[in-house]
């Protein structure tokens, strides 16, 4: 037995017309193959790149605006997400987001035949809604910083484990919150195991105080029926995950997840119209408003199940949540996209996602003059019945060194019942639940 | 797609994926810790070897190769993928004087590599050599035209072209290294992560070997050889005489700059034998001789 290395010699004449007639055999694949290889071993960065230095870096910038239509909010988001990765997979994340949003939010009451008249939140000033308009309050502004960081690492060689912790701050609203998880990984790694819990403990300083709950709204200049203290909200979360390999195209995942809030969950710039309920030409008018009440206890649960598989045609992403909780409500969330080439650079993502809730026990339209005021109640259009479609399309382009430049272009289209059962007197022909659509573009460059 | 030769090994740092394929167990490793994206290029990977599989193999009925195996003398339009490899093998037969031509394929009806001393009648091999000689070929841009009864058999050049071109398209859609070997033959799409090399074990090498870029691929099998009048014969065929190398090396295997030039330098390098150590030091920029 021999073995031989000709280091400085180069291959003869028949080893050269082979090396390059072989070459020209993957040419119509590639181009030179060798010359390539070379280039590529110096490449350093990109998500795809192992450890280079003392941690390797990726990440991603983002702008995400969100602008309703018929000038209600807009938000504009920047943000950014950092890994660095360290030898051992040991992964430290941040991650940045300023949110600012701008623009006339609803404030519960429903749209009249008559001019309606709102104190502001700060109970200085007072605001009209023109008849057959939307009461929305449109001087809303607010900005929002968040933080987070988490550090997650192997703990033995199937067990990883990791710890966080997030923190945002807006003009009347402080939240703080740890978060740690545990996941363990199969002999074979096809299944993977996890258990995260969460704690955020928040604390809320309304603009102009906290109203009392179920008080009348009184003009500006009056003695507002609020207090001055600040309240709090802690929240528990529990989730149990599974993920499962199923074959080399195809992974499945399910998560189980509790989540128990307990304190002040009222918004408290929302309230409810009374309206008069004596038989009358005025039957269905607004009398005049009452600031809503939450309950003061939540406990949420909800299935998660997803699906993600690669064929050559591209990458199916498929995901449903179903959740309840008890409050009443429980919702269906369905969501698909679908990612594939057009081009070695180009991809692209259609998805299609389908919402729908049925309302809490305690949500009114409006609540009658001569009922007993509920214990609970609202009429904050997000907890009522509605469901919301909200097709998107994501353009990506592969860039040199795995970075990736994407547009995400949606349109958000929400409905519920306009004409519900419940309405009386002149609130019928009222559109009492207004459709809301919104265009949310996002952009992100990953590196 | 379900295949039940599937197996799957995860390494942390790397993946392996294994499957059998173009008569031979197929091994996949790619350097990542992602799973999923593992996954994908293992996908692409796998589909390219089935294609190149099923486009080749001579046991298939409907395609090109069974195509020109079955034209009957007539002329039969080459595709440009198929045109290229036989092209390739036309210039191998060139530049080995006859020695490498893939119409000898027939002789493996009068031949069985069982270690045992049954050799083929000369009156088989006679016969069968009039249906060898690919100078009796015509070979064009786009065409090719056989004599009546020919065959080619691309078995030779094939599995080298395909790890070449799962390493291609392996390399096209992603940077993380990725080590293709196909029963032996071998390429990478460059070093691994920290331009740290690949170690390649050759079965009878006293030391392993570093790859960090191109191919190695091996010709001989230690497994299979006749014995007659005392010397080994060989399971590489001479096409000229229809018989067996006497006498030549267990096996030879060659570093290059793909594994299709690796394998075409082996296999040229066996042909040569007993001439094989000068023609390798002459030729290859890196072998070994068991």
């Amino acid at each position: 037995m021999q073995l031989k290395n000709n280091n400085n010699k180069k291959a003869g004449k028949i080893g050269k017309l082979i090396a390059h007639a072989a070459l020209a055999l993957t040419c119509g694949i590639t181009n030179l193959p060798s010359v390539k290889a070379e280039t590529q071993s110096t490449k350093s960065s990109g998500y795809f790149s192992g450890i280079r230095n003392w941690a390797d870096w990726s990440g991603e910038v983002g702008l995400l605006g969100y602008s309703e239509t018929e000038g209600r909010v807009q938000a504009f988001e920047p943000g950014i997400n950092l890994n660095a990765k360290f030898d051992g997979d040991r992964v430290w994340n941040i991650r940045l987001i300023y949110d600012s949003l701008t623009g006339a939010s609803p404030n519960g009451a429903l749209i009249s035949g008559q001019p309606q008249t709102f104190t502001s939140p700060s109970g200085r000033a007072n605001y009209t809604t023109q008849p057959g308009q939307i009461p929305l309050y449109d001087q809303f502004k607010d900005s929002r910083v968040a933080v987070s960081s988490s550090w997650s690492q192997p703990l033995t060689r199937l067990l990883k484990g990791s710890a966080g912790f997030n923190f945002s701050k807006e003009y009347d609203y402080l939240s703080l919150g740890f978060n740690s998880s545990i996941s363990k990984e199969s002999e074979d790694k096809n299944t993977s195991y996890s258990l995260g819990v969460a704690y955020t403990n928040d604390s809320i300083n309304p603009v102009g105080g906290t109203p009392i709950e179920l008080a009348t709204m009184v003009p500006s200049g009056s003695a507002q029926p609020k207090t001055q203290d600040g309240e709090t909200k802690s929240t528990l979360d529990v989730l149990l995950g599974v993920s499962q390999v199923i074959n080399r195209n195809w992974i499945v995942q399910g998560n189980l997840s509790l989540g128990i809030s307990n304190g002040y969950m009222n918004d408290p710039y929302k309230i409810v119209t009374v309206h008069d309920d004596t038989v009358g030409p005025t039957l269905g008018d607004p009398l005049n408003y009452i600031y809503e009440s939450r309950p003061d206890s939540r406990f949420k649960q909800s299935i998660y199940l997803a699906s993600k598989s690669y064929s050559k045609y591209g990458i199916l992403s498929l995901s449903y949540r179903f959740l309840t909780d008890d409050w009443g409500l429980t919702s269906h969330t369905l969501e698909s996209n679908f990612n594939f080439a057009i081009s070695s650079n180009w991809r692209l993502q259609p998805g299609l996602r389908i919402y729908s809730q049925s309302a809490v026990d305690f949500f009114r339209y409006s609540v009658g003059s001569n009922e007993t005021t509920p214990q609970n109640v609202t009429a904050d259009t997000r907890l009522g019945d509605m469901m919301s479609i909200t097709p998107g399309l994501k353009i990506i382009k592969k860039l040199e060194n795995d970075r990736e430049v994407s547009l995400l272009l949606q349109y958000y289209m929400q409905t519920g019942d306009k004409s519900p059962s419940s309405a009386v007197g002149s609130q019928v022909g009222q559109d009492l639940f207004p459709d809301l659509n919104a265009f949310i573009v996002q952009i992100i460059y990953s590196f | 797609m379900f295949d039940p030769t599937y197996r799957y090994t995860d390494f942390n740092s790397y993946k392996a994926h294994a499957f059998m394929c173009m008569g031979g167990l197929c091994e996949v490793l790619i350097e990542t810790s992602d799973k999923l994206i593992s996954n994908q290029i293992f996908s692409l990977v796998y589909d390219e070897a089935k294609r190149i599989e099923k486009k080749f193999s001579r046991y298939e009925t409907n395609n090109i190769i069974y195509k020109i195996n079955n034209a009957e003398g007539k002329k039969v339009h080459l595709d440009k993928e198929t045109s290229k490899l036989i092209h390739f093998a036309d210039q191998i037969y060139r530049v080995s004087d006859g020695m490498f031509d893939i119409t000898s394929g027939v002789l493996r009806k009068a031949w069985t590599f069982d270690q045992s001393s049954n050799i083929a009648s000369e009156e088989t091999v006679k016969d069968l050599l009039k249906y060898i000689g690919w100078n009796k070929v015509k070979l064009e841009k786009k065409s090719i035209t056989m004599p009546k009864h020919f065959q080619i058999d691309l078995g030779g050049i094939g599995k080298e072209y395909a790890v070449d071109s799962c390493i291609q398209i392996a390399k096209n859609n992603s940077a993380i290294p990725t080590l293709v070997n196909f029963g032996g033959d071998i390429a990478v799409t460059g070093p691994k992560v920290n331009n740290l090399p690949w170690i390649v074990n050759i079965e009878g090498a006293p030391e392993r070997y570093n790859l960090f870029f191109g191919g190695i691929a091996t010709s001989g099998d230690k497994n299979k050889f006749l014995i007659h009048k005392g010397d080994k014969l060989s399971h590489i065929l001479n096409p000229k005489t229809g018989w067996p190398l006497v006498n030549a090396p267990a096996s030879i295997t060659v570093v290059a700059d793909t594994c299709t030039a690796a394998g075409t330098l082996s296999t040229l390098a066996m042909l040569k034998a007993p001439l094989h150590e000068e023609f390798l030091r002459d030729e290859a920029e890196y072998y070994f001789i068991v």
